[in-house]
């Protein structure tokens, strides 16, 4: 027999009692958009399905000493409507604004998108190269979990049983930092990620001081390219440099072949998608 | 079979009853006679079963029954009926934005909340707001021809612009 | 009594669809709209693979299962176990397996319960043996003498073709010659309602299935499988969420007719979106390989065309589709030596049917490029080459029939053209945002859509006035939401002079209308409202004749319009269609009439070899396109899109603009993202985030250039346009892609990886 027993805390504290426990046969729905086709259609049947929709209390954009604060219950669509976002997190504004369609932003969260460990998560891209932390709770404490070391492989987190995911949080980019974000899909809308890219750099003169890179749906989890940034990190920013940046970038990941792209499609997009972003976040004339 | 007691409201009327915990709005809506909200493909792809939940357009197929208790939905019924046309279903009808008529109620109410919002979006919001509410028939230029023509634009221009077809 | 055009009400008015009022408030009852009591659901067991053989089925733990009121299996079929098909056309697809799978998708048994969770259950508690088999996947390899038979009467189930002239001779006189092999795509249609449906039986044994169909017709196969006369079986379709082809035939309709039976009870049946597309027919994949040749002065001389046609594990409709591809090949272009030849055979991929165009979009995209390539090669303008070769009316096609109306082609290629300039303005905003890098070219396409079926094609209709002067339309077709109704309907009240609400109808119901064929190739207007027309013409002489007697009139002058009679000149003296029908009644003349097409076309020369080639007319159009290609990514972004088809007569303006729009962003979905991915013969698309069809911010700044050249077979002289404007599209779109990268797009859809290898490498990838 199907079903579940459905729960809806309308506080973390009771959340986290309800969770308490029942590790593998539980299913939190965030937004939902993405678990409730599989309950659905019974791929997954767990035996209570905790729902975090009436937790009001994680549902928040804040700015708070130099971080942006979101809560994990935030939808895409607060995220796109969020005039501090638009500011101050316009890497993140820009990937909620092609994330799915309005319907599905009016439900899926932050939150969820980055638990459910898509490789093609739109939000995490952004949020990787912003240096976002990921805010966890249980009934034993809090913990703090940099994006980067978050996924743990395909479709998986560092999540542990009992914990559920409160905030996400970035610092407030520094005046001046240059920015791009692309994702490169079949559709203009409705689309699942074949290659996204965020690149975000801090430039001293033409000297740049730091740099985060990040892609998305070219390797088991989205992530930061740290040898290609680390080419720019400290050097005079040149098309030279820039052309080694992307092709250290295209050799760290490891994409699969699938119904969207191949993985050299995906691979040489990683290159090409890297120096064009670095390019146009430096209004450097791109030779290519 | 696990069930609960769902209470909420669809078009004003209070509904209640004892339904299967996942069994999703979309069944629910279907199921106690809500028919003119369309099955497309329950994974949330294609927007045929869009209601408005509390005012904003989401897939019913992406909701849980159980999800919409106390809460408020609306269905294409919900804006108006054959006598008491909303002016959205009356630019549909005029502008051709109907053919096979699936994803008309879906694309109403998107369409309904964006105006309930922006009165005068461009053509380019319009687009955007419906790029989750999948047609295979108009090639989408008379929906946003009609969508633009209930615009306040729209109806200051107080007249049908027949080529004004843009997209 | 010819129609007076000069004096027509209705005629070339963009009069609203009449369902759209009930649609657009969600009145309107589709396939899985309607609950009966007693309602059973109906679920089938399908086949995971594509080729298998069943060792054991068991059924019987599902039949023990409480709320399991029916679990049918091959055995259980009362009367044949084939779905049948049309006349000539092969009768190969079990409704049930028995021994063997041909294809994923295939039911092998079938559940009728009281819950969806209970046939759920019981499907699952079916336990089938397979023996699994390797799938044929290459039509190629199906093709080869040695290959594993698909089928027992042989794989091949079309091998057509004609020669005329001498093509040796032709390419020896040729001074350029370009030889390309085209490749397209599995595409689903993709309507948005998945097949769904209901079927009971009445206390007179009669039973019903409603079911959205294109074809009501299909009746007659259900009582062959269940062993009942004609007259037992009743097919109803309600209004249907879009069909394209892939609901002419039948879908779920015998087995919701099984259960009903088996169980004496009502049963309902809706398929997933993932069963359907898995299960269900598709556009053929086409191989197409052209040579041609042309001369210095840019006159074709030899053509030579041949195609593998993918029929996929069954032959539905790929016999009928043969002959009309044959038909295409040749194209509408003057050439004396043309050899065309033709081949469709059976694959354990999916089944093969009519979408949109039937063959013809897929003909198109390899006609055009061939002839683009054979253009650049004579260093000839495109429009330019094509002007020196296309047929003009009068002339005949290479299969030898002669084209007896307008041919528009220079007219349209340049209505299109201009048409693309004012989609380009409309857009003006968004091209300064484009880098200078990016390819920008602009392609054109010319096409020929058939549309009315020749030879002995009878259709009917029936037209009934009501004693108020109102009118009743009684139709035994479909409505797909393009129309169909609403063509009716306007003829209707068109000849009678009637109000369109005074019109109403009745169709689509195979015991309760005349029959008039399926909604499919372009030409409802031609089978449905012909008929229409033709049932509503001896209504309105009767009623001019009594109003002329009453007006103490000639009959000639007499106008019927609004519901009134009225001298030519003076309509504030008239009188009122209620008063006309009792007195033509008192006449003596029937207030109800049937209306009769039956196609009759002469043979032509060269039709021995050509068989069942030709369509009764066709229709003509152009399509330009721009476009931009990023060269790094390979991407390509539709700027804007002018279409100018020629419909003869635009009978509803409207209607004929939505058709091109619908049509060219269909075309696009084919031309660009759209592809069921079929490997191991199973469909990797099979839902609506892998098989990508257009959303709203996909879709080009569209113009719809209408011509009219007042020829063509249709009521008024209307031509068929429901798949024109979608067969052009791809092969407009592809030479816009060429031009740009400099490769010519030889396959479809055209994916922003294929564009960017072609780049590099100077070929387009296969």
């Amino acid at each position: 027999m199907r079903g579940f027993d459905f729960l809806s805390p309308k506080s973390l504290i009771a959340a986290l009692r309800a969770i308490d426990g029942k590790a593998p046969t539980c299913k939190l729905l965030a937004g939902g958009t993405n678990v409730i086709p599989t309950l659905r259609d019974g791929t997954l049947k767990p035996r209570f399905v905790v729902d975090l929709g009436g937790i009001k209390a994680l549902n928040y954009i804040r700015e708070k000493q130099g971080w942006i604060q979101i809560g994990a219950l935030t939808t895409i669509r607060d995220l796109l409507n969020s005039p501090l976002i638009k500011k101050k997190g316009s890497l993140l504004w820009e990937a909620t604004h092609i994330f799915a369609g309005p319907l599905v932003r009016n439900r899926a969260t932050v939150g969820g998108n980055l638990a459910d460990a898509s490789p093609a998560a739109d939000t995490a891209v952004p949020l990787l190269a912003l240096g976002a932390r990921v805010k966890l709770r249980s009934l034993k404490g809090q913990r703090t979990v940099p994006l980067n070391r978050f996924f743990a492989g395909y479709q998986r987190t560092v999540i542990k049983p009992g914990e559920i995911v409160t905030e996400v949080t970035f610092p407030v980019p520094a005046r001046g930092r240059k920015q791009s974000y692309y994702k490169l899909g079949r559709r203009n809308a409705m689309a699942i990620s074949v290659v996204s890219v965020a690149v975000l750099l801090q430039m001293k003169g033409k000297i740049c001081t730091d740099t985060a890179i990040a892609l998305g749906a070219v390797a088991p989890t989205p992530l930061r390219v740290e040898k290609a940034e680390g080419i720019l990190r400290g050097k005079k920013v040149d098309l030279e440099l820039v052309k080694h940046c992307a092709q250290a970038a295209a050799k760290s990941v490891k994409p699969i072949d699938d119904i969207r792209a191949s993985a050299d499609y995906r691979r040489t997009l990683c290159e090409v998608l890297v120096h064009r972003m670095i390019c146009q976040s430096l209004g450097l004339e791109d030779a290519d | 079979m696990k069930t609960l007691s769902v209470q909420f409201k669809v078009n004003g009327e209070e509904v209640q009853a004892e339904m299967p915990t996942h069994i999703t709005l979309l069944q629910a809506l279907r199921e106690l006679g809500y028919t003119e909200v369309k099955n497309g493909c329950e994974k949330g792809d294609c927007g045929s079963c869009t209601v408005l939940l509390d005012g904003l357009p989401v897939n019913s197929c992406l909701v849980l029954a159980v999800q919409a208790t106390g809460r408020e939905v609306t269905t294409v019924r919900g804006i108006g009926s054959l006598d008491n046309l909303h002016p959205l279903q009356k630019n549909f009808i005029e502008h051709g934005a109907i053919q096979c008529g699936f994803c008309t109620p879906g694309m109403l109410l998107s369409a309904k909340a964006l105006l309930d919002e922006n009165p005068s979006p461009t053509r380019k919001e319009i687009r955007e707001q419906i790029s989750g509410n999948l047609c295979r028939c108009t090639g989408y230029v008379k929906i946003v021809d009609a969508i633009m023509e209930t615009t306040s634009e729209g109806s200051k221009a107080g007249k049908r612009r027949p080529r004004a077809r843009k997209c | 009594m010819p129609f007076d055009k000069t004096t027509a009400t209705l005629l070339g008015k963009s009069i609203p669809q009449p369902d759209s009022l009930e649609k657009a408030v969600g009145e309107t009852l589709f396939s899985d709209d309607i609950r009966l009591p007693g309602m059973l659901w109906g679920l089938a067991l399908r086949s995971p693979f594509a080729n298998a053989r069943i060792r054991r089925l068991d059924v019987s733990k599902a039949k023990a299962l409480p709320g399991v009121r029916a679990v049918l299996t091959a055995r259980d079929i009362p009367g044949v176990n084939r779905r049948g098909n049309m006349p000539g056309n092969r009768d190969d697809q079990p409704v049930l397996v028995e021994d063997r799978t041909r294809a994923v998708g295939d039911p092998i048994a079938l559940v009728a319960a009281d819950s969806s969770e209970t046939a759920k259950e019981a499907i699952s508690a079916i336990t089938v043996d397979y023996e699994q088999l390797a799938p044929v996947e290459d039509p190629l390899v199906s093709l080869e003498p040695d290959a594993p038979l698909v089928d027992e009467e042989g794989n091949v189930i079309g091998d057509l073709g004609y020669t005329r002239g001498d093509t040796e001779k032709g390419f020896s006189m040729a001074s350029a010659i370009v030889e390309e092999t085209y490749r397209t795509q599995f595409a689903e249609h993709a309507y948005l309602e998945p097949e769904a449906g209901v079927a009971w039986t009445d206390p007179g044994d009669v039973l019903h299935i409603r079911c959205g169909t294109q074809w009501v017709e299909n009746f007659r196969h259900i009582a062959r499988i269940l062993g009942v006369s004609h007259n037992h079986v009743r097919i109803e379709s309600p209004l249907v969420g879009g069909g394209f082809g892939g609901k002419i035939f039948m879908t779920i309709e015998p087995l919701l007719a099984l259960l009903a039976k088996a169980t004496g009870r009502p049963v309902r049946m809706a398929l997933t979106r993932e069963e359907s597309i898995l299960s269900s027919t598709k556009r053929h994949p086409y191989i197409l390989r052209y040579k041609m040749g042309a001369d210095a002065d840019g006159r074709l001389t030899a053509l030579l065309a041949d195609l593998v046609g993918d029929v996929g594990a069954y032959s539905d409709a790929s016999p009928v589709i043969a002959w009309y591809s044959i038909g295409f090949l040749g194209g509408h272009y003057r050439c004396k030596n043309v050899q065309v030849h033709s081949r469709f055979v059976l694959t354990n991929n999916p089944s093969g049917t009519a979408m949109r165009g039937v063959g013809s979009a897929q003909i198109t995209f390899a006609l055009e490029g061939t002839m683009d390539s054979l253009a650049e090669k004579l260093g000839m303008d495109p429009f330019e080459f094509r002007k020196r070769n296309h047929l003009s009316k009068g002339e005949s096609l290479s299969t030898g029939q002669p084209l007896k109306n307008a041919v528009f082609f220079s007219e349209t290629w340049e209505a299109a053209d201009k048409a693309l300039d004012r989609a380009l303005l409309r857009n003006s905003e968004e091209i300064p945002k484009l880098s200078p890098k990016v390819l920008r070219a602009r392609g054109h396409a010319s096409n020929m859509t058939g549309y009315g079926r020749r030879h002995g094609h009878l259709s009917q209709a029936q037209v009934s006035v009501q004693f108020d002067g109102s009118a009743v339309v009684s139709v035994g077709v479909a409505d797909i939401g393009s129309g169909q109704r609403l063509g009716c309907q306007q003829v209707a009240a068109e000849v009678l002079g009637l109000p369109m609400d005074k019109v109403t109808l009745s169709t689509s119901d195979s015991q309760l209308n005349p029959i008039a064929g399926m909604t499919a190739g372009s030409r409802t207007f031609l089978n449905a409202a012909g008929p229409v027309q033709r049932a509503a013409e001896p209504i309105a002489k009767a009623l001019k004749e009594a109003a002329a007697s009453l007006l103490e009139a000639r009959i000639d002058d007499i106008i019927l319009a609004d519901g009134k009679a009225f001298v030519k000149g003076s309509p504030s003296v008239n009188v009122p269609h209620a008063q006309l029908v009792p007195a033509a009644a008192a006449a003596g003349t029937s207030l109800t009439q049937l209306g009769t097409l039956k196609i009759e076309e002469d043979l032509y020369p060269g039709e021995e070899t050509a068989h069942n080639a030709g369509w009764l007319d066709y229709t003509f159009g152009g399509m330009a396109v721009e476009v931009a290609v990023d060269p790094q990514t390979g991407q390509v972004m539709l700027l804007g899109l002018g279409i100018s088809h020629d419909v003869g007569t635009a009978v509803n303006p409207q209607i004929v603009v939505g058709q091109c729009e619908g049509g060219v962003v269909q075309g696009m979905g084919l031309a660009l993202t759209e592809d069921c991915c079929v490997k191991r013969g199973k469909a990797e698309a099979h839902d609506f985030s892998t098989y990508l069809i257009p959303t709203s911010l996909d879709i080009p700044s569209i113009e719809v250039a209408i011509l009219e050249s007042g020829e063509g077979e249709g009521p008024f002289g209307a031509r068929g346009i429901g798949e024109p404007p979608h067969n052009i599209t791809p092969a407009a779109i592809a030479s816009a892609v060429s031009r740009a990268i400099g490769v010519r797009v030889t396959s479809l859809p055209i994916t922003p990886e294929m564009v960017l290898t072609a780049l590099r490498t100077g070929e387009w990838p296969h």
